[in-house]
């Protein structure tokens, strides 16, 4: 799933372990999740949406378009 | 262009480096169980033997294992520090990296003791690594390996699969345990039927558990750090 993650934390300049720290997971995690490798559970991707302020489809995208 | 602390992957190792690291650590843990095993049971024979006297080909032998045991742990340790030093370079580690780490080491450090018991108490003459696995013991060191293995080891395992991985290394370790537990479903059948058709040797239980954890291992490495 494509997602926004790195720019977000570039907008921060926050290093991945930065945002690791923030999310309780580890540096392998943040980096799986921004190349797309792992996409994270419902529970982190609201944490993430919580500590960005932005609604979770700001963030991740799933590729399919609304009706 | 200099890179970024934003632009950095401090996931800090290239998978193949990663594996490389890890793959010659555990051949030197091998190698150093396999060569100790051979000289303790070198040993072993030679004091109970009442007329033994060591030869110069005995000796040469002996101080081959000793030399052999040396180049592992040297290998080994090298490797190590080679994974510290990328680790390092590649940034601070978060809290919940170290809690891993220390878990690890724990592990590491049970194995090793279970691993040399195994090599100064089984009772045959270690002449393969691979007699570690399968020879006799007695019965007070298979009641305590056994405790070790079936108690400390799950104990181990259950609190760090609930208490210290994050959910990508989770997923990755359930990944690994659905394709080993799927390997063993069906090759352990496959070569059962095969040994009842005559067509190949009887299935060895110890072979087929280390194929197993390997498969477990292996696919967990892969999905955690590709």
């Amino acid at each position: 799933m494509k997602n926004r993650l790195k720019v977000l934390r570039a907008e921060r300049n926050w290093s991945q372990a930065d945002l690791a720290v923030r999310l309780d997971v580890s540096r392998q995690a943040v980096n799986a999740v921004e190349t797309g490798k792992y996409d994270p559970s419902l529970p982190l991707a609201f944490k993430i949406a919580r500590l960005f302020d932005l609604p979770i489809e700001e963030i991740f995208d799933d590729g399919e378009r609304r009706g | 262009m200099m890179e970024s602390a934003v632009d950095k992957d401090e996931t800090g190792r290239g998978f193949a480096a990663l594996a490389g690291r890890i793959a010659l650590i555990a051949l030197a843990a091998i190698g150093v169980l396999g060569g100790a095993g051979l000289i303790v049971g070198f040993l072993t024979a030679f004091s109970e033997d009442p007329n033994g006297t060591l030869s110069m080909r005995d000796i040469a032998i002996l101080a081959g294992a000793a030399l052999f045991v040396l180049g592992c742990l040297y290998g080994g340790w090298r490797a190590i520090r080679s994974m510290r030093a990328a680790d390092v370079a590649a940034g601070v580690p978060t809290p919940r990296e170290n809690r891993n780490r220390l878990v690890r080491v724990v592990a590491g450090l049970l194995g090793a003791v279970i691993g040399l018991v195994l090599v100064l108490h089984h009772d045959t003459p270690a002449s393969s690594p691979l007699a570690l696995l399968d020879g006799p013991l007695s019965p007070v060191i298979a009641i305590v390996l056994a405790l070790l293995v079936g108690v400390l080891t799950p104990a181990l395992s259950l609190y760090w699969y609930l208490r210290v991985v994050d959910e990508q290394e989770a997923a990755a370790y359930d990944k690994g345990a659905l394709v080993a537990i799927h390997a063993f479903w069906v090759g352990a059948p496959v070569w059962w039927l095969l040994w009842r058709g005559g067509l190949v040797a009887a299935p060895d239980g110890v072979l087929i558990y280390v194929a197993t954890a390997v498969i477990a291992t292996v696919i967990w490495f892969w999905a955690k750090y590709r």
